[in-house]
């Protein structure tokens, strides 16, 4: 199986780190990954501020850029919607487009979704190397891509190590929504305070989050507010476990053939890494 | 009137249709909504749901074992007078002569205002839904619309046989050429407007007693 | 008395922005919105295939709406049959002539009312009352809002914005009892007024959740039972209704009303189902002598034709507006709309005009959360995003937005662009950082660095990755 990576404009320039651990973490499972050079964004903004003709040009331009991909992987779930839920719906008037349109939607994936729905990867295997109690924000573009809270949950709640206490309002929105937050910022403003008031509750020292704007919204209410609580991406808790040690126990684990790391493709030999790993590229 | 002309209107629909887009069969596929089927204990399931909304549910054997309740029920609630509609209902005959014999004061049901007045209205019903603890009450003929909701009280009589599994199966039975009037209770009167603070009784009966015959 | 939540700016922007800073207000809808929502959230499983069932609801509706002029022909016809009088109203003023005439030419004393949202969208009572008539809402929350002179808050609930001290001192003016603030005490001081009303009432207006093709039968649904009072007692009976009412057969009914029910209250099925079909008959000792059904389009035939057509299949449980953020924090007044929330941001605008509440569609996260709730799977965000895009078209929006967003496309549209965008980016958002961050952005950042700090941009991923792919090689020949 080969990955090809859309970083997302948001993760390229604010959240790099992330991306590094969603390569690192794909390596580590035996997943080559490449970066197809001249990828932007989805169009998302224009879409969500009904510009849909420069949302359809970015969107065409987009596909262009992973026509060659065989899947394609992203850290963020509203990038991910757009993708799925919109380019199809965007470029529908003409047949061919609309057709390269749905191949695209149809082999792109949002990372945990990837990690959960596609690899069943058992996560429990994974020693977190701090103890950390977190509570987890549902990002409401999962929505849009069918991961419930208790798939993402089911995911985060297999970390040892992790003392995890629930948040509520799980499934209200954190006021991102793009250019609504400067729209109309007053309720935007709201809603943030109330996400990170609920996030105090919870006595949590981490928040994990899958999307990139609603981190950015968070973080930024919560460093405004003084509070000191880490905001971290599944795939960075992922990376570190790995990295702690246990990486050692999964690479034996993964001689043992594809019971726990069931790689579809493995066979094929689609740019499947051997065992250990050669590297991407 | 100042009524619009049917053709001017319809014209108006008929022009926001000329792309109707494809054609959408009408779906026959009602079962996916069921809850309750046959299979199931209907009594229990419907004594169970009643309870549930705030109703009171009492389980009779045989129709003396009925009327025995409803006199005691009519007593509970201290019921002076009664309404009890000259319509098809389990048991009427006796359930009126054991009123009389206890003194409780019968209304006649010619009476435009006899549910007004009455502590309690005693009536029958055409069918009920387990799934819902729905009854179906008809109007029309000597039916009386309002026994069953001006009254502070009211007690139900339903015959075992007379319950169906699903809302859907009340909807199967509906005919193309249904009464004027019918409505489906489901509970007691009740509301929580003020502060979703939930006060039963706001204009119908407070109290609903579903006798169930079997 | 005046109004307990002001909200009195003339544009919605400006009402959005005081109710989203009122925290009574959000502590108000929290409470009551958040509540239905995990009410439904708990009712919903209760069907063992939840979403098919939806979307079997929506599938009804759309062969439905799709049929429209033949099904609502034959309502009329079967309406017609018992002896029912069908009108047409083109508009809310052409209905509220048709039914101000129906009282008047009926000599109609008092009229009792039950809850309609229709009724709200055309300002029946104003004209009625306007008339010299004499009508009185019977729904507890209605009527509480008619004698404190205030609309509705939510299509469901329309009290949730009034605290039960308020109607304590409300009931203690106008109906003259000592002041109380417990809610059975003051129910039954409405029961007692209402009760007499209903007794003495001459006509009966109620709206319909479902009007039934096949048999001419109008459905409504009301947990209080004034719904079934109105129906039932006066000697004429005017039912409104939207045009898109409809369905083809009773049997579809238990349909929606097993998906109502759950949607707007968490209820298996409303207290009361009232299946009206034409005036009482031959030999009947009661029901309303006197039968007529006011069908509205209203702006419905423009949203029947267009890309919006899903909107009609709404069925007005409220669910969308508890489960929305944004009505959870402005409340329903906000809106100046009788429609508020997601459903109202469609349709206030496409019943109206666009430039009313070109606002309104933006006012959206597009978290989804509307779509999930609803019973028959209308799905508002996209409606939403097109009617921005209508927006933008008509030239509602700004200039700066409009060029704004051409000049997006241009730096989206090159790889070099984007790239050279982004250390251009990275290197301004480095001016007048302290440890890393920033509290102020200029222009219309500065909206968003009025709640939230904004972080410097690190080294961007796509300058990281050749040294990325260094270290997973590394990474490999120890692993080997």
């Amino acid at each position: 199986m080969r990955v090809s990576l859309f970083v997302t404009c948001l993760s390229d320039l604010y959240f790099p780190e992330v991306a590094e651990s969603v390569v690192r973490v794909l390596h580590r499972l035996g997943i080559a990954c490449d970066f197809p050079a001249g990828q932007t964004c989805c169009g998302q903004p224009a879409l969500n501020s009904g510009y849909l003709d420069e949302a359809r040009t970015v969107a065409r331009r987009m596909i262009d850029v992973f026509a060659d991909a065989e899947t394609v992987v992203t850290p963020s779930g509203s990038c991910c919607a757009t993708v799925r839920e919109y380019f199809p719906h965007l470029l529908k008037a003409d047949p061919a487009e609309h057709r390269r349109a749905q191949a695209m939607a149809a082999k792109t994936f949002e990372f945990t979704e990837f990690l959960q729905k596609r690899l069943k990867v058992d996560w429990s295997r994974w020693d977190l190397p701090y103890s950390a109690v977190a509570t987890f924000h549902y990002s409401c573009h999962n929505r849009g891509i069918g991961m419930s809270p208790d798939d993402i949950l089911g995911l985060v709640r297999q970390f040892r190590g992790l003392k995890y206490r629930s948040l509520v309002k799980t499934e209200q929105c954190c006021g991102f929504g793009g250019t609504f937050a400067v729209k109309f910022g007053e309720i935007s403003g709201a809603m943030v305070q109330d996400k990170i008031a609920c996030v105090k509750a919870t006595g949590a020292d981490t928040l994990i989050c899958n999307d990139g704007g609603c981190t950015l919204n968070i973080i930024g209410a919560l460093h405004r507010e003084g509070v000191n609580i880490q905001v971290k991406h599944v795939a960075s808790m992922l990376d570190e476990a790995m990295k702690a040690g246990n990486n050692r126990q999964l690479y034996a684990r993964r001689a043992d053939g594809p019971a726990t790391v069931p790689l579809h493709s493995c066979s094929c030999g689609h740019g499947v890494t051997a065992a250990g790993g050669g590297g991407a590229g | 009137m100042p009524s619009e002309s049917q053709t001017s209107f319809f014209s108006r629909i008929t022009d926001a249709l000329a792309e109707r887009g494809e054609p959408v069969e009408l779906p026959d596929d009602l079962e996916i909504a069921r809850v309750i089927d046959a299979t199931e204990d209907l009594v229990e399931v419907f004594a169970t749901r009643v309870e549930q909304v705030g109703m009171h549910a009492h389980r009779a054997a045989g129709e003396s074992a009925a009327v025995a309740k409803v006199l005691e029920l009519v007593e509970a609630l201290a019921a002076r007078s009664a309404i009890v509609p000259d319509e098809p209902m389990p048991a009427r005959d006796a359930i009126i002569a054991g009123l009389r014999s206890r003194g409780v004061g019968l209304l006649s049901p010619d009476e435009p205002d006899a549910a007004f007045e009455a502590d309690v209205g005693i009536t029958g019903v055409r069918m009920a839904v387990a799934e819902t603890a729905s009854m179906s009450v008809v109007g029309g003929g000597k039916h009386r619309r309002l026994a069953s909701l001006a009254v502070p009280a009211h007690v139900a009589l339903v015959r075992a046989d007379q319950i169906v599994p699903d809302l859907i199966d009340w909807g199967r039975a509906a005919t193309a050429d249904p009464p004027a009037n019918e409505v489906l209770i489901s509970a007691m009167s009740k509301t929580a407007d003020i502060e979703g603070i939930l006060v039963p009784g706001v204009h119908g009966p407070g109290t609903v007693h579903v006798v169930i015959i079997e | 008395m005046s109004h307990p939540l002001p909200i009195v700016a003339e544009d919605f922007k400006h009402r959005a922005a005081a109710a989203a800073t009122n925290l009574r207000i959000a502590e108000i809808f929290d409470r009551s919105a958040r509540g239905k929502d995990d009410l439904r959230r708990l009712a919903m499983p209760e069907l063992p295939h939840p979403l098919d069932t939806r979307e079997l609801a929506a599938r009804i509706k759309n062969h439905t709406l799709q049929n429209l002029d033949r099904y609502l022909d034959q309502f009329a016809s079967r309406v017609r049959d018992h002896g029912g009088h069908v009108h047409f109203a083109a508009d809310g003023t052409q209905a509220n002539q048709i039914i101000t005439e129906i009282a008047q030419a009926a000599s109609a004393g008092l009229i009792v009312k039950s809850k309609s949202m229709v009724s709200e969208e055309i300002e029946l009572n104003h004209a009625l009352q306007a008339a010299g008539l004499n009508v009185l809402e019977t729904d507890l929350g209605e009527y509480i809002l008619q004698l404190a002179g205030e609309k509705p808050s939510h299509i469901v609930t329309p009290m949730a914005h009034k605290p039960k001290e308020e109607v304590g001192q409300l009931f203690a003016a106008k109906l003259g009892i000592p002041y109380t603030d417990d809610p059975t005490a003051l129910t039954k001081a409405a029961r007692k007024v209402l009760r007499e009303s209903f007794r003495a009432a001459d006509m009966g207006i109620i709206g319909a959740n479902f009007a039934v093709a096949e048999t001419g039968t109008v459905v409504i649904v009301t947990n209080e039972g004034n719904g079934r009072f109105c129906s039932s007692r006066p000697r004429l009976l005017v039912c409104l209704m939207g045009m898109e009412k409809l369905v083809p057969q009773l049997k579809h009914v238990p349909i929606y009303l097993k998906l109502l029910a759950k949607s707007a209250t968490g209820q298996r099925i409303t207290c009361y189902t009232s299946m009206i079909t034409g005036p009482k008959r031959a030999g009947d000792f009661d029901g309303p002598e006197e039968f007529h059904v006011v069908i509205l389009d209203n702006g419905r035939s423009h949203v029947l034709a267009g890309e919006y057509r899903d909107a009609l299949r709404c069925i007005r449980c409220g669910a969308c507006l508890n489960a929305c953020p944004i009505y959870r924090k402005i409340g329903g007044h906000a809106y100046d709309a009788t429609y508020p929330g997601p459903i109202g941001s469609v349709i206030s605008p496409l019943f109206t005009s666009l430039a009313t509440y070109a606002d309104l569609p933006s006012a959206c996260s597009l978290c989804g959360a509307c779509l999930e709730a609803c019973p028959v799977r209308i799905d508002l965000p996209t409606q939403l995003i097109h009617l921005r895009s209508d927006v933008n078209k008509d030239g509602h929006s700004p200039l700066s937005w409009r060029l704004g967003f051409k000049g997006w496309k241009l730096g989206m549209s090159s790889g070099l662009l984007y790239r050279l965008g982004a250390t251009f980016g990275r290197w301004f958002m480095k001016i007048g950082a302290r440890d890393g961050w920033k509290h102020k952005l200029p222009a219309t950042g500065g909206i968003w660095t009025r709640y939230r700090d904004v972080p410097v941009m690190p080294k961007p991923f796509h300058k990281r990755w050749a040294d990325l792919q260094k270290e997973l090689d590394e990474e490999g020949k120890d692993e080997r």
